[in-house]
């Protein structure tokens, strides 16, 4: 499983448990909100299938039969909800070659208006809005229009719809790259993974394509090939032949689009780990380092290359990772650790409370409930006050409610506090015998490595 | 309703009751699960003053459905033991400052299971996962309502691999 679906699947968990501890009348307004946002979802989805029999001419009763399931959905949709709805009818409906504008009615919607309009429903991010205006009338070309309303249409919880569109930009404008890559994505987050692994192949074998879109296809590929078990290694190696290509082709040019190579070489670094290629795959980290000596995730990286091999050199890594406020968890996590053991109480509570915004932004309920564990054993070594050591120890708890450490460091803190003698103390230097083991996941840490080096697009 | 005497003691049941304990899911309607009284004239239970009520307060009748405030209201006469029990022993709550009752875990877990559609075995499921279920309350209900047998053959294709 990969990490980002690994990050969904916890998440979704952590929210379910948040959710379930929630008072019933709150329950029942978030029910509410769900009721109206699946009818929308549904009816969407039913408009998407009637927009697609009806524009290969599929009459008789399959249409028939749609049309009585909408109508028994619109009979509980708000007035909002239709206008909506409708405007998506008439989007869906500019698929087929024409654009359809909106009669003008009293007000002038002037090129000049639409233009301002669109400007400003783009700073403030109102999808809705950008959805609207371009409604109005002709302001960009049939690409850019569709582009702009498959990202509105993804921000809006529909991914199946953006990509229709994402896929009529990319159709009638076969030049820009970013067209494709971001249709690759979108299939890949509407779980068509083999169509996107497939049509990464096709952009991969073409010689003429540029290096973005490359990347992404590697990128892909390299997602495909995680979930195959027996065919993996042999795309790997091919994957890994086509990124030295056509890394060593661009570093013979003058980068303009750094970000984009790196993320090739640290592709191209997992794809050695895979075929168990050490040397080619600290090479590879080491030649995006040169192209980018501040990339804080290749430090990263090059950290846990030398996790288990060269301690002190994977702690030099880390820390300078560290220095750079990476935003990848597994510096944190192995100094954290690591300070822990050497009893650098302070050094430890640091980075662990660095570790918590970090974790809880990315959504790793696991990583977050070690910094909060760790963090507490640190602040009751430090001294800290008794009831913020509890009460991090049942945040950690409260995140990982299976982590037998966090269970056995919990009692031992709260038979301490009891005054009760632990079994654990060694008597005259006081020191406790808190379980802190913990097995390093360089794996999954190299996954999150790689996702978060994804960078934006440039369109 | 309670307040004007159309109906007595209610409990919320179905998809709804079990988001008292466990997170929101999606969920068309609303079971209230009532006790009326049958007419002495009659051998059969009726819901009319139900709807009389709500139709004078300005509801709509869809299907089998009575709409308030948006929700789809299905109400459900208590057609058996359990269900009597389930409305007896429903726990009290309370809801944008209303009273208001919600059957026990334990006995939305049963009635699930009585009723034994894909989605309440999704439901039990659910209940199991969350812990929230007290396993000898649930086994005393299950012997009494004499669903033990289901109970067994629901645990044999659903929770194998969870024990």
């Amino acid at each position: 499983m990969n990490t980002r679906m690994r990050q969904i699947l916890e998440s979704k968990s952590a929210m379910r448990r948040r959710l379930g501890s929630l008072p019933f009348s709150e329950k029942l307004a978030l029910l509410e909100k769900l009721r109206h946002r699946n009818r929308v979802f549904a009816y969407a989805s039913l408009l998407k299938e009637y927009h697609q029999l009806t524009s290969n001419s599929i009459p008789g009763q399959e249409v028939g039969d749609l049309r009585a399931r909408m109508e028994d959905l619109a009979r509980h949709l708000t007035p909002k909800e239709v206008d909506f709805l409708n405007g998506l009818s008439i989007d869906l409906s500019t698929l087929g070659g024409t654009e359809v504008y909106e009669p003008d009615g009293k007000d002038q919607w002037t090129p000049q208006r639409i233009r301002e309009t669109l400007k400003r429903a783009w700073s403030a991010n109102d999808r809705e809005a950008i959805l609207k205006v371009l409604r109005k009338g002709p302001l960009l070309s049939a690409a850019q229009t569709a582009f702009l309303r498959a990202q509105s249409y993804e921000a809006l919880g529909l991914p199946d719809i953006a990509l229709l569109f994402m896929e009529y930009a990319a159709k009638k404008d076969p030049e820009t790259s970013s067209y494709k890559i971001l249709t690759m994505r979108l299939l890949e987050q509407t779980g068509r993974l083999d169509e996107a692994g497939r049509r990464a192949e096709a952009y991969l074998s073409e010689e003429g394509n540029d290096l973005n879109l490359r990347i992404f296809a590697a990128h892909i590929l390299y997602d495909f090939a995680k979930t195959q078990r027996v065919e993996a290694l042999p795309i790997y190696r091919r994957l890994a032949t086509i990124l030295e290509q056509s890394l060593s082709k661009y570093s013979k040019i003058k980068p303009n689009f750094q970000s984009m190579a790196v993320l090739g070489y640290m592709i191209l670094a997992n794809c050695y780990a895979a075929l168990g290629k050490n040397a080619e795959e600290v090479q590879a980290y080491e030649s995006g380092l040169e192209m980018e000596p501040q990339n804080s995730l290749v430090l990263a990286a090059l950290g846990l290359t030398y996790a288990d091999s060269d301690p002190s050199r994977a702690r030099t890594y880390f820390m300078k990772a560290v220095e750079r406020n990476t935003i990848a968890v597994s510096p944190y996590l192995y100094l954290a650790h690591h300070a822990l053991k050497s009893a650098d109480y302070r050094g430890c509570f640091e980075l662990c409370e660095k570790l918590k915004n970090i974790a809880n932004q990315a959504r790793l309920k696991e990583v977050e409930a070690t910094a909060w564990h760790w963090g507490a054993i640190a602040g009751f070594e430090l001294g800290v006050n008794p009831e913020s050591v509890r009460m991090a120890f049942e945040m950690a708890l409260g995140l990982d409610p299976f982590d037998e450490s966090i269970v056995y460091n919990f009692n031992l803190f709260k038979q301490l506090q009891q005054s009760l003698q632990p079994a654990a103390v060694v008597s005259g230097t006081r020191r406790l015998d808190w379980e802190t083991n913990r097995v390093f996941d360089s794996k999954g840490a190299r996954d999150e490595l790689l996702e978060n080096a994804t960078p934006n697009l440039p369109v | 309703m309670q307040a004007d005497g159309v109906i007595g003691k209610y409990a919320i049941g179905g998809a709804v009751g079990a988001i008292y304990y466990l997170e929101p899911s999606a969920t068309l309607d609303v079971d209230i699960f009532i006790s009326l009284k049958t007419p002495s004239d009659s051998s059969l239970v009726t819901l009319s003053p139900i709807y009389d009520y709500l139709i004078s307060h300005g509801c709509k009748v869809e299907k089998e459905y009575i709409v308030i405030e948006g929700w789809p209201v299905q109400f459900l006469p208590v057609g058996d033991a359990l269900d009597e029990e389930a409305l007896a022993q429903a726990v009290e709550t309370e809801v944008e400052g209303v009273r208001t009752w919600v059957m026990s875990a334990e006995h939305l877990v049963a009635i699930a299971l009585r009723t034994g559609r894909a989605k309440d075995f999704t439901r039990i499921l659910q209940f199991v996962e969350s812990g929230v279920i007290d396993p000898n309350k649930l086994d005393q209900i299950l012997e009494r309502s004499g669903l033990l047998a289901k109970w067994e053959q629901f645990g044999d294709k659903y929770l194998k691999e969870t024990e």
